[in-house]
C-alpha cells in the first residue's frame, strides 16, 4: 500500500480543485446527514457514485481503485460482523446449517455503503482541497476554533507519517532477523518496533512544535485569514446541492 | 524526549495531535478474537499513554481530535469504520468512553507531582476501566442486553490484552515526557 498519500492533497488544476473549500465541506456534510437517515441500498449508492464521479473529474481514478481495494476488505469484514451478530429475519441455510439471515446481511450492505459514501465524500474534501485553504475555510466561514482546526489538520498528515515510518521500523527489524509471529510476540514487538516509533514521532512532533511557534503562533497576535470567494461555479454548485438536498428530502418524506 | 522542562501550549497541541494519530493508526492493527466481534486493537494502549503523557487537558483534547476525525469520515474507528452511525451504534460506547478514560488517567497522573511507576499504572488501570464502563454500558443498553451478557462480550474478551497493554503502556509512560 502507498501508506505516504492516504487522504493528503493531490495537486491539481481540475474544476473539482478550483471549487470554494466551502463547497466540499457543505457537500460532505450533506452525504454524512443524508447516509445517516437514509436506510435505502440504492439512494446510498447514489450517495457514493457522486463523489466517486467527482473524483475522476478531479484525474483520480487510481487513486479510487488503490482506495477501493482497502475499503472492499473493510465491507467483507463490516457484512461479516452483522452477518454473525444479527440474526433476526428469514434465515438462509446451507445443508440445513443458518449461515446469515436476510436481516443480518441488509445490515451489513447498507453500513458498508453509508461508509463508502462518507469515505468518498471526505476522499474528495481532502485530496482536492489544499490542507491551508480547508483551515483557512473552517476557521473564517465556519467560525471553527483554530486550535482544532490545526490539531485536525496536524492529526491527519501525522496518520501516513506513521504509517510510513512503522513500515521502514519493521523492515529495518526484520533485516536484523526480528521477526514477531502471533499474539504470544506481542510483547516482543514493543522494544525494537514501538518504542522507536513513539521516540522518533515524538521528536518530529517537537520539531513541528518548535517552527508553529516560530511562526508567531498564539503569540497574542490574531491571526487573520481572508475568506476565499465565492466564484459562479461556487454558486452553481451549491445550488446544485441545495437541490440534491430537497429532492433528497422529497423522497425521505415520500412525495417522490 | 528526556526533557524536564514543560513544553510549551502549542508543542503539546502537537503532541495531542500525535496521540490521536497514533490512537487512529492503532485502530488498523487488529487481532480478531473469539466472542467478540470487535477485534483487539492497540488503541486502548494510547488513550492510556496520552492521559498519563500529556495530562488530562491535552489527553483529552487528543482523544476528542480523534474521534471527530472518525465523525466526520475518516475511516479512524476500530475495523475501518468511521461516522456518527458508529459513534451512536452498539460499540460507540468504547470511543466515548475513550475521552473519558484519558480524563480519569491524566487526572490520577497528575495527581502526584513525581509519578512512579506504580502511580502510573494504577492511574491508566483506572483509565482503562472507565473506557470499558462506557463501553459496556453502552452496548447493553443498545443491543438491549442484561449488564452480565453485555460484560461477557465486551469486556472479558479484551482483559488478557489489556493487561498486556498496561505493562507496554506503563514502561513507556515511565520514560516519556513531553
Amino acid at each position: 500500500m502507498s501508506g505516504a498519500e492516504v487522504f493528503q492533497y493531490i495537486d491539481g488544476d481540475t474544476y473539482v480543485h478550483k471549487l470554494n473549500p466551502l463547497v466540499k465541506i457543505l457537500f460532505s456534510v450533506f452525504v454524512i446527514i443524508a447516509g445517516i437517515i437514509n436506510g435505502d441500498p440504492l439512494v446510498l449508492v447514489l450517495l457514493m457514485g457522486i463523489p466517486i464521479v467527482a473524483l475522476i473529474v478531479a484525474g483520480m481514478i487510481k487513486d479510487i481503485i488503490t482506495q477501493g481495494k482497502m475499503l472492499l476488505i473493510v465491507f467483507a469484514l463490516l457484512i461479516l460482523i452483522s452477518v454473525l451478530t444479527v440474526r433476526t429475519g428469514e434465515m438462509y441455510s446451507v445443508s440445513g446449517v443458518g449461515l446469515a439471515t436476510y436481516d443480518g446481511l441488509l445490515t451489513g450492505v447498507l453500513i458498508s455503503l453509508r461508509l463508502g459514501a462518507m469515505f468518498f465524500a471526505f476522499l474528495l474534501l481532502v485530496t482536492t482541497t489544499k490542507p491551508g485553504d480547508l483551515v483557512n475555510t473552517l476557521v473564517s466561514r465556519l467560525h471553527f476554533p483554530m486550535d482544532y482546526a490545526l490539531m485536525i489538520m496536524i492529526t491527519m498528515r501525522f496518520i501516513p507519517t506513521l504509517q510510513v515510518e512503522a513500515r521502514k521500523i519493521t523492515e529495518a527489524q526484520a533485516v536484523r532477523g526480528f521477526k514477531p509471529a502471533g499474539l504470544s510476540d506481542m510483547s516482543r514487538i514493543i522494544g525494537p518496533t514501538i518504542t522507536p516509533l513513539l521516540s522518533n514521532s515524538i521528536g518530529r512532533a517537537g520539531s513541528l512544535g518548535h517552527v508553529i511557534e516560530l511562526r508567531g503562533y498564539r503569540s497574542n497576535a490574531k491571526i487573520k485569514f481572508t475568506e476565499i470567494p465565492l466564484k459562479m461555479k461556487d454558486y452553481l454548485s451549491i445550488a446544485g446541492i441545495i437541490a440534491l438536498t430537497v429532492g433528497f428530502g422529497l423522497y425521505a418524506l415520500g412525495y417522490i | 524526549m528526556e526533557s524536564s522542562r514543560q513544553s510549551s501550549y502549542v508543542r503539546k497541541m502537537v503532541y495531542a495531535s500525535l496521540f490521536a494519530a497514533l490512537t487512529a493508526a492503532a485502530a488498523w492493527i487488529s487481532i480478531p478474537i473469539p466472542l467478540s466481534p470487535l477485534p483487539v486493537t492497540l488503541q486502548t494502549l494510547f488513550t492510556m499513554l496520552s492521559g498519563a503523557v500529556l495530562g488530562p487537558y491535552f489527553g483529552v483534547l487528543a482523544m476528542i481530535v480523534y474521534v471527530l476525525l472518525g465523525l466526520i469520515g475518516l475511516p479512524v474507528f476500530a475495523a475501518g469504520q468511521s461516522g456518527p452511525g458508529v459513534l451512536f451504534g452498539p460499540w460507540g460506547g468504547y470511543l466515548i468512553g475513550f475521552v473519558f478514560g484519558a480524563a480519569v488517567t491524566g487526572l490520577i497522573a497528575g495527581a502526584k507531582e513525581k509519578p512512579g511507576l506504580a502511580w502510573l499504572c494504577m492511574a491508566m488501570a483506572v483509565g482503562d476501566i472507565v473506557v470499558y464502563v462506557f463501553g459496556v454500558a453502552q452496548l447493553a443498553l443498545i443491543l438491549q442486553i442484561t449488564l452480565d451478557k453485555a460484560i461477557l462480550i465486551g469486556f472479558f474478551p479484551f482483559v488478557p490484552g489489556d493487561i498486556l497493554k498496561l505493562a507496554i503502556a506503563t514502561v513507556i509512560a515511565g520514560k516519556m515526557k513531553v
